[in-house]
């Protein structure tokens, strides 16, 4: 031990290393590596030497993926070296018993168990881990063959008092909730693939968890609800995304109250009618409706009604990114006088994707430019540059450009322009994108003269063999008249 | 991808040079580049590091320790070596608001103590940071685990912890054995019986 300085008197003393024979390291590092290994192999590490057999069964995490130890396609090797065969299907189940039974913490921390066959004794298994007091649980389980009736949680797992994090895949069958749910320490809820069946009993599992903080519903499937309702005080992120065909989200109202929500993401088709009280402290929102263009035929005007009706809710973001059919709707509000238009005051950071740079997309862009003086990030995604009309239409749209930017001088500090479209078919094609992106390159230097960050991202300004005109577009660039002195250019892909 | 640049630059003003020595034990903590507070780390071979205050504290020790009131003078960590205290300290300045651990750090919180804590999400900066941290020889690993297990850290037990687990995640058992300085004191009908025993875990 080095002689340190007797002045202090700190209370943090040294603490001892045993050179005992679990070898190098205290035991309490080695129970935490031993938890950062699937279950599986740390319980073979009970055959390092005697003082390790029991090692392991103190353990405060449990890993057991039925998919990742249990099922093999071939062989695979092993710790010892030996080449196993693939394993019966039936083991896991044995497997997992086993463990639960040798392994003697009173409190388990956390438990992933991710089973893919049918017939396993789930309910006891999940009763342990909450009798135990887990903290993480991640839960994932095969589909059941009959999707609308799965008995398979314990009801018990819905009044854990010790559950912090909660992560359930049920492959699509349903949930099925008790009565009474209170999950009074859960701060974090995922829920994946899971079919909702019951509008009160899934309001109360949201409004009952009274610190939950973080929600994220991925691929869930609504469509035996008539309302999905989320009112829950203390929540700060929530995430609805479900990229299936069919989520029945359509049919279904959305309601949400979360007065201290700030952080919203919604991907998932436009639900049947939003009730959303306003978020006060909202910052990052970001909207992208799936599957739209199915709902074309049945009624533009009604949909975007719904969908610009829930930006109003939204309109105290700071962050925000869009999708085409949003600045659609948005559009369709500015567009119908007898609504008015949706400020979004505090607006820093504005992300949006367009289909194509027309007359109507760029107006909402700059709309929203004129109600947000206090934008500083621009990030515009093009979905083809290229598409473009007859040379009389271009130059008219260039000197509407140009009009609709000159007056405006706002304090935009960053920009980002990136655009897809990227198999060019012809050097027309090329020529105009490399015109249009160095238009609006002019107009932003032009009328931004805070502007300081300019990001070009298209494959074309970034493939080797065509580097001539990215360096023909980095001069042009250069030589416009621009009003701030350090500005970085960059291009990516 | 955030909206803000403001976190990292702030920190780059801590510098973690070694500190002036020959303070007296009850000056007030130091004020670092920023008006931070900063306390001072001296390993067991008197190197000196000044480290701010809201970055230690993701260590449980060196909480304690400061809130019992330790942290005016150099705080003497003799068991662990220059080098190590150097990379230690340069991770705590990375995991600064990370919110894998800021949970943790919120529910403690003290007289808004964390109110410039704010959560952001481990960046890619950050990740490839914990990578690079752990590419180190197995000593070095061991040393930094035992570092951590002292320190009471969970962001640099999470980063070490896992490395080990990952290093070992492959071995043979005699492998295993050795990585860890063990020998195996089983006979050989033990080692059998407990094989037998533990048939579901060794099929």
């Amino acid at each position: 031990m080095a002689s340190s300085s007797s002045s202090s008197s700190t209370s943090a003393s040294p603490v001892e290393e045993p050179e005992d024979s679990f070898g190098a390291l205290p035991e309490p590092i080695l129970l935490l590596i031993l938890s950062f290994l699937p279950t599986l192999h740390a319980v073979r590490t009970s055959i390092l030497s005697t003082r390790w057999r029991t090692l392991w069964t103190s353990i405060g995490v449990l890993d057991l993926d039925e998919g990742a130890d249990f099922i093999f396609f071939g062989t695979e090797t092993r710790p010892t070296g030996a080449k196993r065969k693939r394993k019966r299907k039936g083991s896991f189940a044995e497997f997992v018993g086993k463990v639960l039974s040798f392994h003697h913490t009173p409190t388990l921390r956390k438990l992933r168990l991710h089973c893919c066959s049918q017939n396993c004794p789930l309910q006891d298994w999940v009763r342990t881990a909450v009798s135990r007091g887990v903290q993480t649980l991640d839960l994932r389980l095969p589909s059941h063959p009959n999707r609308n009736s799965s008995g398979q949680l314990p009801s018990l797992l819905f009044t854990s008092q010790s559950l912090v994090d909660l992560r359930l895949d049920l492959g699509g069958s349903a949930l099925i909730l008790p009565g009474t749910v209170a999950l009074v320490a859960l701060r974090r809820m995922r829920l994946c693939f899971v079919k909702f069946c019951d509008d009160h009993l899934t309001r109360a599992l949201f409004s009952n968890s009274t610190a939950l903080k973080r929600l994220v519903l991925l691929n869930c499937d609504y469509q035996m609800l008539g309302r999905l309702e989320i009112s829950c005080s203390s929540l700060q992120e929530l995430a609805i995304e479900s990229l299936l065909k069919a989520d029945g989200l359509g049919s279904c109202e959305v309601k949400i109250a979360a007065p201290h929500l700030t952080s919203f993401v919604y991907r998932a088709s436009v639900a049947q009618a939003y009730v959303v009280e306003r978020f006060l402290s909202v910052e990052y929102v970001k909207i992208q409706f799936q599957r739209f263009e199915a709902w074309e035929v049945l009624g533009q005007h009604s949909i975007l009604k719904r969908a610009s009706s829930f930006f109003c809710s939204l309109s105290s973001a700071r962050n925000l990114d869009i999708c085409p059919v949003c600045v659609k709707a948005l559009r369709f509000r500015r567009t119908n006088d007898w609504l008015y238009p949706i400020p979004f005051r505090n607006l820093n950071v504005l992300r949006t994707a367009v289909k194509d740079l027309d007359y109507s997309a760029i107006r909402v862009v700059l709309w929203l430019f004129v109600l947000n003086p206090h934008l500083r990030a621009l990030i515009v995604e093009v979905g083809d540059l290229s598409v473009l009309p007859s040379s009389a239409g271009k130059e008219d749209f260039f000197k509407f450009l140009g009009a609709c930017f000159k007056h405006r001088c706002g304090v935009v500090e960053k920009v980002e322009i990136r655009c897809g479209g990227s198999n060019f078919r012809s050097r027309e094609a090329v020529r105009y994108t490399t015109e249009t992106v160095l238009e609006l390159v002019k107009v932003l230097l032009g009328s931004q003269p805070r502007l300081k960050k300019l990001i070009l991202s298209n494959k074309l300004f970034c493939d080797s063999y065509s580097s001539n005109i990215r360096d023909v577009v980095m001069e042009k660039v250069l030589s416009f008249p621009k009003r701030t002195r350090e500005l970085a250019v960059a291009f990516i892909y | 991808m955030s909206s803000g640049d403001s976190g990292p630059s702030s920190s780059k003003q801590l510098v973690q040079q070694p500190a002036a020595a020959g303070r007296s034990p009850n000056q007030p903590p130091l004020l670092g580049a920023g008006g931070r507070k900063v306390i001072v780390l001296k390993s067991g071979d008197e190197e000196e590091f000044e480290v701010d205050l809201l970055d230690a504290m993701q260590s449980r020790t060196l909480r304690r320790a400061i809130e019992d009131g330790c942290g005016d003078g150099p705080m003497p960590l003799p068991n662990l070596t220059g080098p190590v205290l150097a990379k230690v300290v340069e991770l705590f300045r990375r995991h600064r608001g990370d919110p894998r651990w800021a949970d943790e750090l919120q529910e403690t919180e003290k007289e808004g103590m964390f109110k410039d804590y704010a959560p952001q999400k481990p960046t890619a900066e950050v990740k490839g940071f914990d990578r690079e941290f752990v590419s180190v020889d197995r000593d070095a690993l061991f040393d930094l685990l035992r570092a951590a297990n002292f320190l009471e850290a969970p962001g640099l037990l999470d980063v070490t912890c896992d490395a080990a687990a990952d290093a070992v995640m492959n071995m043979t058992v005699e492998e295993v054995r050795e990585y860890f300085g063990l020998v195996n004191d089983y006979t050989p009908e033990e080692e059998a019986a407990l094989r037998k025993q533990h048939e579901w875990a060794f099929q």
